[in-house]
């Protein structure tokens, strides 16, 4: 039987408005300031006009009633000319607050992704990719009829409503007054319905964006999926995650349907009692004229105050997207350029560790007091078991993470003192899990360094063995491959990969697991070519494969976060009772037995 | 128009909910056309002739309407959501098992990204207009007629004035239509590059990282992002080029029929009341033209939305069950490849492929990257079909069985590890939903899974995937192997399985498995010979085809392909001196 969907999403039901942050995105307008007080005056001309028409017939009515018909025409054109002048400001204000709203909200797009772009590993270890997404994507979507229509509307309706009511007042307040008793009845309506009814919607995004999230993730694992036969499971779950979105929906479709039919009813009451008390008084001096204009003028009234009352809901809506979008823009990169940073002269590739220690977190310290000195033009080979911290030290020296404790040095600069651009540009690290764009080949190996030309491509493709494979393919390196790269077998990935790095003609070569999926006899050729390529430039290898580690110049043996023996591979293997000497003996046992 | 009709036919099974909506819908409009009556007769009898004894009964008609509207209108709208949240679930649901039946070479082709815009905002779209759109179009469609017969009956004349007007707006709607069409689709379809865009770059933000790519990322972000805004602005343009037009005539219609009624007033044709009957009209008649616009809007979009969707549906899996499917009495894992070739994408990939592993054998696959490898494998499943020959499994054509028989009985550990964002229990046991604890535990130790797990805080219940706790390849390569132990496969795919684990963990795990591997048939593919050379069978592929076959001995002593491989790695193991 299938089990409910976890609830794994941080959707939170209920949040309070956030006027600073609201302020904050209202900046992304201050561009479009000119254009957004000129929308907004043409708005206010617009709604002048409307409001106009009624008010012109229900004079005319008064004058035909009266059997005045000389001045009829002029109302006519009048309120020809309202009505054109109407669609004309319609077409300004749109022209205005779409191109500020979109425009505002492209530029806090591109400012979040710059952003994104600008955050270290520890942010991406945490936040899964998914949901970065959807911020980038949808939450700021999800601003745009905030921004384009949410804001004049708001004000254009509060101008609405109180230039009714002042009509309306000025023209008969008593019948006015009498009009407006039920709107303490509807105020309490709106804002009563309305708080149980955005409560339910967000409980409906709240289980929709969960079911979102499974989809996503029953689709990247269909090929699993298929293979354990756990389509009729899944297909439950996700029926089950529907079911709970169909009933939320309905939940909240009938508190809406509701308010809708009480607003109509209380409305009409509104309009009966104008009715009937305004046809009591119709005798001492009130106008048939005037009577229309208070009943047509009510009737305009409750939309505007409705969509006011909706205004602060949309504003919650919106705040829920604000909050994450914000969330990430106040993400302060772990590791940035300092004050001052000095750009790294280029790298001779001498690597220092002065009693450095690292934590991921507080309380689980992964790397403890490690000293090391690595010569210009060394190959230093990392080997233990998963987990001891081999990975670590590596992402050290590129500085995806800053060091806990200590320092690393290179060419004795602090590298915490030189920008990351200097200092990365100098470098290529590969790591196990290697990652093809989609794109064609030839553009994927060129990521190492765009200005690389076709020859130079082909010649780094040929120097780690990829050329072979690459040429076969009816396109060579024309050929396109997709961002998961399933059409490239793993080692295949791994060898593009190995390419990409190479052509970057990096200072400092790191290669974690970079061709572990790599058949033996590839990996020696590749060995052979990296033996060439590599000299006079400092290398770091994570591997598992003896043939890749004994021809290093420095072997560092890790455990548990410390270094336990380091040398070449002769010094280690001589070494009584050492680890290195157990771990070969063991694989040539291995192999032998 | 084809998709449109097809999204009606999804309504079909809740045609009684439909019909009741149209029912109560029409109801309400009703209620609507009455109204002007009420008004004209106040202003007539009651206001102008002074009939006030009428005005109460008047005023409780006009309450007893907007009651019976407020009613309807509810019942109305219950029966909509109610017909279009199931139709969304249906296709939602529907569309998802369909896709659960896709074959390999479908998720090889499209992206998840978009696969999950048309589960999401294309559906969206149509719901949105089963649920509203179509409701609109009725409401609006009967509005319009209703209120042209009562108003033809109060004046024909005024009627006529209006007409006039009609021919204009609605030419002014069709010239809309047909721009903003493509528009909405070229808008569709660039939020969709965008999304992949974002999607790719944080697929891959170590590398862009690792290159200092960052500010090349941001260029090419912006090229797209503002690709869309230009999109959108165009969708701005087109809009404000039509809509207030339409609108402003709309509105023009009031004054018009206000110099007819003058004319016909001043004549002595036409009284007060009646005057601001029809005027109650005007607006009935008027705002079908003006919701015009939105009405195609939204079927605009529901059509191109549902095209997509559609797409998807017609699409049939290119590997599905026979149609006679034969039941294999016994899985005993007997496994034959019989002059397999097998290409991608016209690419030939195997050829000429033949071989027997008899029950419980175990068969090792080398050769170089790219030689063919996962492909064989994948085969087994019938992840992909061959493009000759045949692959039987216990004597019966993979074809010819039952997919979900067939893939019961094999434990498949791919290259690449996929864990769901569920607890590690839940992840093992995925293949066997109803296993317990027990036996969760006993395949994570045949997996040397254990002992990780052990140490994670929450141990079993720990949350891992894409939404969870971040495991180390190792690790989630052992996570797989217990996973597929755990279903008691009488065929076993190693793929690569421990590519990611350091030797001395792979030698633990190797010698736990050959317990668990007793009586399965066992595919290994590894480059570490180590892992391979107590095989039964090993096949060296070489570009696509079976090179060298034999034992070890066998193969050793043909001093071939493999006899080189070994010695590659002995001497890489022992040095070019030799010895320890």
């Amino acid at each position: 039987m299938a089990r409910p969907l976890r609830q794994l999403d941080d959707e939170v039901l209920q949040r309070p408005f956030n006027k600073s942050q609201f302020i904050r995105l209202m900046a992304y307008l201050k561009p479009y300031r000119r254009d957004v007080l000129l929308a907004l005056l043409v708005m206010i001309a617009a709604t002048v006009a409307s409001l106009g028409s009624p008010y012109l017939m229900s004079r005319a009515v008064g004058m035909l009633t009266d059997g005045r018909f000389d001045g009829i025409w002029l109302i006519l054109l009048g309120m020809a000319a309202l009505s054109l002048l109407g669609a004309a400001f319609t077409r300004v204000r749109v022209r205005l607050m779409d191109y500020a709203g979109r425009k505002a909200l492209a530029t806090l797009r591109e400012d979040l992704f710059a952003h994104v772009q600008s955050l270290s590993f520890s942010f991406f270890d945490t936040h899964s990719a998914g949901k970065i997404l959807v911020r980038v994507m949808n939450d700021v979507d999800a601003l745009n009829d905030l921004f384009t229509n949410g804001i004049v509307d708001v004000l254009i309706n509060s101008l609405t409503v109180v230039l009714l009511l002042v009509i309306m007042l000025a023209v008969n307040w008593r019948l006015t007054l009498i009009g407006l008793c039920i709107l303490p009845v509807l105020l309490f309506l709106m804002f009563r319905f309305k708080r149980v009814m955005s409560r339910n919607w967000q409980f409906v995004r709240a289980k929709r964006s969960n079911m979102n999230g499974y989809l996503h993730e029953a689709l990247s694992g269909m090929r699993v999926t298929q293979l354990f036969v756990r389509e009729e499971e899944n297909a439950q779950t996700f029926e089950g995650a529907n079911d709970e979105i169909r009933t939320g929906w309905m939940r909240a479709i009938r508190y809406n349907a509701g308010f809708w039919s009480a607003l109509d009813v209380t409305g009409m009451l509104g309009t009966v009692l104008v009715y009937y008390f305004g046809v009591r008084s119709m005798g001492q001096g009130l106008q048939l004229e005037d009577l229309l204009l208070v009943i047509w003028y009510l009737n305009r009234i409750w939309m505007p105050l409705n969509m006011l009352s909706n205004f602060y809901n949309s504003l919650l809506t919106a705040s829920a997207s604000m909050e994450r979008i914000f969330d990430i823009m106040d993400e302060q990169p772990k590791v940035r350029d300092t004050q001052g940073a000095r750009r790294m002269p280029q790298i001779s590739g001498q690597v220092t560790f002065e009693d450095v220690t690292f934590a991921y977190h507080k309380d689980k310290v992964v790397l403890r007091n490690i000293n090391l000195d690595i010569k210009p033009g060394q190959t230093v080979a990392l080997v233990g078991e998963t987990g001891a911290g081999k990975t670590t030290i590596v992402n050290l020296i590129s500085r995806f993470y800053d060091v806990t404790g200590g320092a690393v040095r290179i060419d004795g600069h602090d590298i915490r003192e030189v920008t990351l651009d200097s200092l990365r540009s100098q470098m290529s690290v590969m790591q196990q899990d290697s990652f093809t764009f989609s794109g064609t080949i030839l553009d994927n190996i060129r990521y190492g360094r765009l200005d690389a030309t076709t020859e130079e491509v082909i010649a780094a493709a040929r120097a780690v063995g990829a050329d072979e494979f690459i040429s076969q393919m009816p396109k060579g390196y024309d050929t396109v491959v997709s961002e998961r790269g399933s059409s490239l077998s793993t080692g295949q990935k791994q060898l593009v990969s190995l390419a990409r790095a190479l052509l970057n003609d990096p200072r400092i070569l790191i290669l974690d697991e970079a061709t572990s999926s790599v058949d033996t006899h590839t990996e020696m050729l590749i060995q052979k070519a990296l033996a060439v390529l590599l000299r006079g430039r400092t290398s770091f290898v994570i591997a598992h494969r003896l043939s890749t580690i004994r021809n290093a110049d420095v072997i560092l043996v890790m455990e548990d976060g410390r270094i336990v023996e380091q040398g070449n591979h002769e010094q280690l293997i001589n070494l009584p009772g050492g680890r290195y000497r157990a771990l070969c003996e063991a694989q040539v046992r291995f192999m032998q037995s | 128009m084809n998709s449109t009709r097809r999204i009606l036919g999804l309504l079909k099974p809740y045609r009684g909910k439909v019909l009741l909506g149209f029912l109560f819908q029409t109801v309400v409009i009703v209620t609507r056309l009455i109204q002007p009556l009420i008004t004209r007769q106040v202003v007539n009898d009651v206001i102008i002739a002074g009939r006030h004894q009428l005005l109460v009964q008047l005023c409780l008609t006009l309450l007893g309407l907007s009651l019976t509207r407020a009613v309807s209108s509810y019942v109305r709208v219950q029966m909509m959501e109610r017909a279009s949240q199931n139709v969304a679930y249906d296709l939602r649901t529907g569309l998802f098992r369909h896709l659960q039946t896709m074959s390999f070479s479908f998720y090889d082709r499209n992206r998840v990204g978009e696969i999950m815009s048309r589960m999401t905002g294309d559906l969206e779209g149509v719901r949105d207009y089963l649920a509203g759109g179509i409701i609109t179009m009725f409401e609006q469609g009967i509005t319009f007629f209703g209120a042209l017969v009562f108003m033809f009956t109060l004046s024909w004349q005024a009627t006529l004035t209006i007409l006039a007007m009609l021919p204009l707006i609605a030419w002014i709607a069709f010239r809309f239509r047909s721009r903003i069409r493509p528009a909405f689709r070229e808008a569709r379809e660039q939020t969709a590059t965008l999304n992949t865009r974002v999607q790719e770059n944080l697929a891959g933000i170590h590398v862009v990282k690792a290159f200092v790519r960052e500010q090349y990322e941001r260029e090419l972000f912006e090229q797209e992002n503002r690709k869309l805004l230009g999109v959108n602005l165009k969708i701005t343009d087109i809009w404000r080029t039509y809509v207030p037009i339409m609108h402003g005539l709309s509105e023009i219609c009031t004054p018009l029929v206000l110099a007819t009624g003058s004319v016909l007033i001043a004549t002595g044709h036409m009284d007060i009341g009646t005057l601001v009957g029809v005027t109650g009209y005007i607006w009935m008649l008027t705002q079908p033209m003006r919701m015009l616009s939105q009405i195609i809007n939204s079927m605009t979009r529901a059509s191109t939305s549902a095209e997509k969707i559609f797409y998807y549906l017609d699409l049939g899996p290119s590997i599905r069950d026979d149609e006679n499917p034969q039941t294999v009495s016994e899985r005993k894992g007997r496994v034959e490849f019989d002059r397999v070739a097998f290409s991608y994408d016209q690419q030939p990939v195997l050829q000429d492929i033949s071989f027997v592993a008899e029950p419980g054998q175990t068969i090792a696959i080398m050769g170089a990257t790219g030689a063919g490898k996962t492909s064989l494998v994948r085969l087994l499943s019938r992840s992909y079909d061959v493009i000759s020959g045949r692959v039987l499994v216990d004597g019966v054509d993979v074809r010819k069985q039952r997919l979900k028989e067939l893939r019961c009985g094999i434990g498949y550990v791919p290259q690449e590890t996929f864990l769901f964002s569920e607890s590690l229990f839940e992840n093992i046991r995925f293949g066997r939903p109803d296993a317990s604890l027990d036996a969760v535990v006993a395949a994570a130790r045949a997996a040397q899974a254990e002992e990780f797990i052990e140490e994670m805080p929450l141990k079993y219940e720990t949350v891992v995937g894409e939404r969870g706790v971040g495991l180390s390849g190792g690790q989630k390569q052992r996570t797989a192997i217990a996973r597929a132990l755990l279903i008691d496969p009488s065929i076993l795919v190693l793929d690569d399985a421990t590519s990611a684990v350091d030797m001395q963990t792979e030698y633990l795990i190797q010698q736990h498995l050959e317990r668990s591997i007793q009586g399965r048939t066992t595919f290994i593919i590894a480059h570490r010979m180590s892992s391979v050379k107590n095989a039964d069978l090993i096949l060296v592929l070489n570009q696509g085809r079976i090179a060298e076959r034999g034992s070890h001995q066998e193969l050793m002593a043909l001093k071939g392909e493999y006899w080189q491989m070994w010695q590659d790695q002995l001497t890489s193991i022992s040095g070019e001196g030799g010895g320890v």
